[in-house]
C-alpha cells in the first residue's frame, strides 16, 4: 500500500488491508460503511474502545474500493468535549510498506472517506 | 408581603478576564501535549470568539478546528524532530476538508445546524446550600454540584441584618484526588463504575463556607462596609454541608447509554455512512453504490478541488485556514450546482445525515433532562469556633447560640423544551440546646419549588436563565434557638414564613462566572432594618468549565 494523499491510496491486486480505529475515551461512536468494490472480512466492528476489520483489494488493475467512516464525540452534561477524546485510524497493506495513522478530534460532524486505486 | 432585597450582583471582571487573558501567555506545548489537547484548545478558542464566528465559520468549524489542530501538532512535532507524528498530521490537514463530506451537506443547506449545549446546564450548586447561611442566593438547592470544584461568593443576607459576605468551597473528593494524581482531571473520562467504591466516592462531595464578615480581624466584622477579605481567621466559618448524589445521570458518557449510542451507530449511523461512501464514490471515482462505473464528467473537476484544497491548506497560516475552507466550500457549491445527479444523492446523505443528528441529538437532550436526587447534611454555625457570638449592629444577643443541622432531600427534573422544576423538602434540628431550656431539638420543617426557564441566547453570552422559586418554613421554636434582639425587635417568634423569588442568572460565556440578580418577597422582614432595596455584589465560578479550557 502506498500513500498518495491522507485519503488517498494505491494497493497491490489482492493486497490484504487492515483498518484499526482506536477511540481514547468512552464512549466509542465510529460507525464503518460497507465496502464499495471489495467485501470486509470481518467488518469493523466496535468492541470497547477497538473496532478492527480487513480487506482484500480486487484483482483487476484500476479496481477502486472506498469505504466512509462516521466519527462521533459524545459531549459530556455541558456539551463539552474531553481533552484528548480522539480517534486514531490505522490503515497498513503489506507490513513493510507505510502505515497511514490519521488522527480524528472533534467536534463532530467528522467523517472521512478512504479511496483505494489496484495499480 | 413586603420586599426583603433585591440582590444585584455587579462582578468585576476585569481581574478575572485578565487571568483568562494570561492562558494565552503561557509556555508552548509540546508535541506530545498538543496530540493530547489540539482539538479542545481550538474547540475553546472558537468559542470564545477568537475564530469561526461568521455563519459559514460556524458550519464549517469541525473541518476548520480540526485542520488548525493538525497545522500545530505538525509543525511542532517537526519542530521537535518527530518526523513521523509530523508527517501523519500534515497528511491529515487536507483530508480534514475534502475527505469530510458531512461538513459539506451542512454548507450546502441541506440540513438544519447543529444543536450546541455548551453552558446550557444550569442545574448546578456552586454557592452555599446551608440554611442559614448569610449571602445564599438561592431559595431552592440544586441537585448537582460541580464535579471538580466549586468556588462561590455571595454577598448578603436574607435572613440577618448584617451585610455578611459568604464564600462557599465545595469539592468532589474523589475528583480532586485524582486531579491531583492524573494531573489531567478530564481527561479520565467520566464517572467510575456504579456499585464500586469509587463510584460511591464519586458522588459525595463536602463544601465549607466561609463568613468574611466574622471573626477577630479588623475591618471584616459585622456590618462593617469594607471590601470582602478572608483573611483565613477560622472563626468565619459559617457552615459546611456534606452532598450525596443518590441518582445523576445526566451525563452522556456515562455507561448506562452504551447501548443508546451502540443503537444509534448499528442504525442512523450505519445508514449515513454509507450514503456518504456512495456519494463519494460517485464523486471521486465515479462508481456507483455496487462499484460499477457510471458517466460522471465531475470527477475531474472534483479531484483539481481535492488537490487544490490539498495545497491551499498546507500553504495557509492557521489564521487563514477559515478564510481558505470558507473559500474552497463555495468552490465545491459551485461543482455540485452544476451536475442535478450529484445534487440528488447529496440530498440523500443529507437526509440521513439529518436523520442521525435528529436522533442523537433527541438523546442528548433527554438524558440531560434526566430526573436527579440527592441528600444534603448541612451545618450552620450560628456562633464562633470559640463559643463567642457573631454580633451585628444593633443586635442583643445571649452568650452563645446553637448550631443548626439541616437535613434536605433534592430532587429535580428537566423538561425537553428547557425548563427544570427542582424541589427540596427539609428539617432542622438544634445541635444542642441552653442548659434549662424547654425548647424541643427540632427547629423546623421547609419546602421549596424552583422553576428555571432558559432564555433565548444573547450574543456573546450564554443563555441567561429566569428562576422563581417559593418557599415555605415551619418555625416550630425560635427561629435562632434563643431569644435575639435584632434593630429593636425581639426575634423570637414562631409560625410559618413564607418566601418568594425572583432570580435573573447570567453567565459569561466561556469564564465559568455567573452573575446572580435576584429579588425576594418574604411575610416576615423583622431582620432586615431597611424597609428599602439592596444591592451587593457577588460572584459564582464553577472552575469545572474553565478546568475544560487549555
Amino acid at each position: 500500500m502506498h500513500i498518495v494523499d491522507g485519503s488517498t491510496f494505491t494497493v497491490a491486486s489482492q493486497e490484504h488491508v487492515t483498518v484499526d480505529i482506536q477511540k481514547t475515551t468512552a464512549p466509542s461512536l465510529a460507525t464503518v460503511s460497507g465496502l464499495i468494490g471489495a467485501a470486509w472480512a470481518p467488518k469493523p466492528a466496535p468492541a470497547g474502545l477497538v473496532a478492527q476489520g480487513a480487506f482484500d483489494a480486487p484483482l483487476a488493475a484500476n479496481s477502486i474500493v472506498t469505504f466512509t467512516v462516521v466519527f462521533d464525540f459524545v459531549p459530556d452534561a455541558t456539551g463539552s468535549f474531553l481533552p484528548g477524546d480522539e480517534y486514531v485510524v490505522t490503515i497498513c497493506g503489506r507490513p513493510t510498506e507505510p502505515t497511514r495513522v490519521e488522527t480524528v478530534g472533534p467536534p463532530p460532524p467528522q467523517t472521512r472517506t478512504y479511496l483505494f486505486t489496484v495499480v | 408581603m413586603r420586599m426583603v432585597s433585591l440582590r444585584v450582583a455587579l462582578i468585576a471582571l476585569i481581574p478575572l478576564r485578565a487571568c483568562l487573558g494570561a492562558a494565552d501567555t503561557q509556555p508552548q506545548k509540546s508535541c506530545e501535549e498538543l496530540q493530547k489537547t489540539a482539538f479542545t484548545d481550538e474547540i475553546a478558542a472558537a468559542n470564545d470568539g477568537r475564530y469561526s464566528k461568521s455563519n459559514t465559520g460556524a458550519v464549517l468549524r469541525a473541518a476548520i478546528v480540526n485542520v488548525r489542530a493538525l497545522k500545530k501538532i505538525a509543525a511542532r512535532c517537526a519542530a521537535e524532530g518527530k518526523a513521523d507524528v509530523a508527517e501523519q498530521a500534515r497528511l491529515s490537514i487536507a483530508g480534514a476538508v475534502n475527505a469530510n463530506f458531512a461538513l459539506f451537506l451542512e454548507f450546502l443547506g441541506y440540513r438544519q445546524a447543529l444543536s450546541d449545549l455548551e453552558e446550557k446546564r444550569f442545574d448546578k450548586q456552586v454557592g452555599a446550600s446551608t440554611s442559614g447561611g448569610a449571602g445564599t442566593t438561592s431559595l431552592t438547592t440544586k441537585g448537582s454540584v460541580p464535579s471538580l470544584l466549586g468556588f462561590a461568593v455571595e454577598n448578603g443576607a436574607m435572613t440577618r441584618s448584617v451585610s455578611g459576605t459568604t464564600i462557599t468551597f465545595r469539592a468532589v473528593p474523589w475528583d480532586v484526588v485524582k486531579a491531583l494524581a492524573d494531573h489531567d482531571y478530564l481527561a479520565s473520562g467520566p464517572t467510575p463504575q456504579p456499585g464500586t467504591l469509587a463510584g460511591v466516592l464519586s458522588q459525595v462531595s463536602a463544601a465549607v463556607s466561609v463568613d468574611a464578615s466574622r471573626g477577630n480581624t479588623a475591618g471584616s466584622g459585622a456590618g462593617s462596609t469594607s471590601s470582602s477579605v478572608v483573611p483565613g481567621d477560622k472563626q468565619q466559618v459559617s457552615g459546611y454541608t456534606f452532598h450525596y448524589q443518590i441518582l445523576d445521570r445526566r451525563d452522556p458518557r456515562d455507561i448506562h447509554y452504551a447501548r443508546l449510542w451502540n443503537t444509534l451507530s448499528a442504525r442512523k449511523g450505519l445508514d449515513l455512512a454509507n450514503r456518504l461512501n456512495q456519494l463519494a464514490a460517485l464523486m471521486r471515482a465515479g462508481v456507483d453504490a455496487v462499484g460499477k462505473p457510471v458517466t460522471a464528467p465531475w470527477v475531474p473537476d472534483f479531484e483539481a478541488w481535492r488537490k487544490d484544497t490539498a495545497n491551499k491548506l498546507e500553504a495557509a497560516s492557521i489564521d487563514d485556514v477559515e478564510k481558505v475552507i470558507s473559500a474552497q466550500a463555495v468552490t465545491f457549491k459551485k461543482i455540485v450546482a452544476t451536475y442535478p445527479e450529484l445534487q440528488a444523492q447529496a440530498k440523500v446523505a443529507a437526509e440521513a445525515l439529518s436523520e442521525y443528528f435528529l436522533d442523537r441529538n433527541t438523546g442528548i437532550k433527554k438524558i440531560t433532562k434526566a430526573p436527579t436526587l440527592a441528600f444534603d447534611y448541612s451545618v450552620t454555625r450560628q456562633a464562633n469556633t470559640n463559643g463567642t457570638v457573631p454580633v451585628a449592629a444593633g443586635a442583643t444577643v445571649p452568650a452563645s447560640l446553637p448550631d443548626l443541622s439541616n437535613f434536605k432531600l433534592i430532587f429535580a427534573k428537566g423538561f425537553q423544551q428547557g425548563p427544570e422544576l427542582t424541589a427540596n423538602a427539609s428539617f432542622t434540628i438544634f445541635n444542642s440546646l441552653p442548659p434549662g431550656s424547654t425548647a424541643g431539638r427540632l427547629r423546623d420543617g421547609q419546602a421549596s419549588l424552583q422553576l428555571d426557564v432558559p432564555l433565548a441566547e444573547i450574543a456573546k453570552t450564554s443563555n441567561m436563565v429566569l428562576s422563581f422559586s417559593g418557599q415555605f418554613v415551619r418555625l416550630l421554636e425560635q427561629p435562632l434557638g434563643a431569644a435575639v434582639i435584632v434593630n429593636t425587635k425581639s426575634v423570637t417568634a414562631k409560625g410559618n414564613m413564607g418566601l418568594v423569588q425572583a432570580k435573573l442568572t447570567v453567565p459569561v460565556k466561556g469564564s465559568g462566572v455567573q452573575i446572580p440578580i435576584s429579588v425576594t418577597w418574604s411575610n416576615r422582614t423583622e431582620l432586615i432594618l431597611e424597609r428599602d432595596v439592596r444591592a451587593n455584589f457577588g460572584v459564582t465560578f464553577d472552575l469545572d468549565k474553565l478546568f475544560a479550557k487549555p
